[in-house]
């Protein structure tokens, strides 16, 4: 039997997901008035599915995009209890939206104004609003399942 | 990425609207001026903003550069020649009678004025909802 099931570890990786897609809508509305600025959107099914933002942490040495499936590990699922699979992780030096394997792609709809900027204020605005309470519903259904184990660690007594 | 770049990327964008209110707030400013800091008549300023790829280099290393900061690239002085207002009583008017005043319409800084106050607001906006998250974030362990 799992204590640590795959919850948490889901999670987590919606928490990040969720993070990456703010840092990116806040991308947008920082360039609101950068003439040709194409905005960009996260394709959230994509950034789940990858669980690609295990790299952006911030590795202490530069490192190249790892290449999991070759360096042996295991891939998706293949892990013992609470691993979180990552998938194809490789194919990430992604500077334009779009780039395969990226889960930031060119945001649809908008039209580009006269200086070829498509950012849509409002639009954003209501994105970051959305993405946020995103992130604090699957933060709180995290603190939610930690206090559950939490009960079940101190045999019911808490 | 994570929560400081994201609080660099909002900064990012306040700041260069800021300099877009500053810029549009001088040339407002000047718009009667007939002798800037070279004895000239002052000449319009323009931001230049221009998308940088977010992150350091171990951002970058990692794959970061998906979400994008700004910065001003550059300030542009404008070009143009200027208004050419007929008032012999100027002191500044040339051998014709002409004064030569700063080519700074009035109305297209303060368009330019909303502009950006509505764009600073807007990444101010993002700044406090990243706040509520991280407060979220902090929640989970308590």
């Amino acid at each position: 039997m799992k204590i640590f099931d795959q919850t948490l570890g889901t999670l987590e990786r919606a928490l990040d997901a969720r993070l990456l897609r703010h840092n990116v809508l806040a991308g947008n509305l920082a360039n609101a008035d950068t003439p040709g600025f194409v905005p960009r959107e996260v394709d959230f099914a994509a950034a789940m599915r990858e669980g690609a933002r295990e790299l952006d942490r911030a590795p202490l040495v530069p490192r190249a995009p790892l290449d999991l499936a070759s360096a042996g590990h295991p891939v998706a699922g293949a892990g013992g209890a609470g691993e979180i699979p990552l998938a194809s992780a490789g194919a990430l030096d992604a500077a334009a939206p779009g780039a395969p394997g990226s889960p930031v792609i060119a945001a649809r709809g908008a039209g580009a104004g006269l200086d070829g900027n498509a950012v849509d204020v409002d639009r954003a605005l209501a994105a970051v609003a959305e993405n946020a309470i995103q992130y604090n519903a699957a933060a709180r259904a995290a603190g939610k399942k930690l206090a559950i184990l939490r009960y079940v660690a101190s045999d019911g007594a808490a | 990425m994570d929560f400081l770049s994201a609080l660099r990327i909002s900064s990012s964008g306040l700041a260069a609207e800021r300099v877009r209110v500053n810029l549009a707030s001088s040339n407002l400013a000047n718009a009667e001026s007939t002798r800037g800091p070279d004895g000239k008549p002052y000449k319009r300023l323009d931001p230049v903003l221009q998308a940088v790829p977010f992150g350091d280099q171990l951002a970058s290393a990692a794959g970061g550069g998906e979400a994008m900061g700004v910065q001003v690239a550059q300030v542009r002085q404008a070009e143009t020649a200027g208004r050419r207002v007929y008032d012999p009583s100027h002191p500044d008017a040339d051998a014709q009678g002409f004064v030569t005043l700063p080519d700074v319409n009035p109305i297209h800084e303060v368009v330019n004025l909303m502009s950006a106050s509505r764009a600073y607001d807007a990444n101010a906006s993002a700044v406090e909802t990243l706040k509520t998250m991280a407060q979220r974030a902090l929640d989970i362990a308590r």
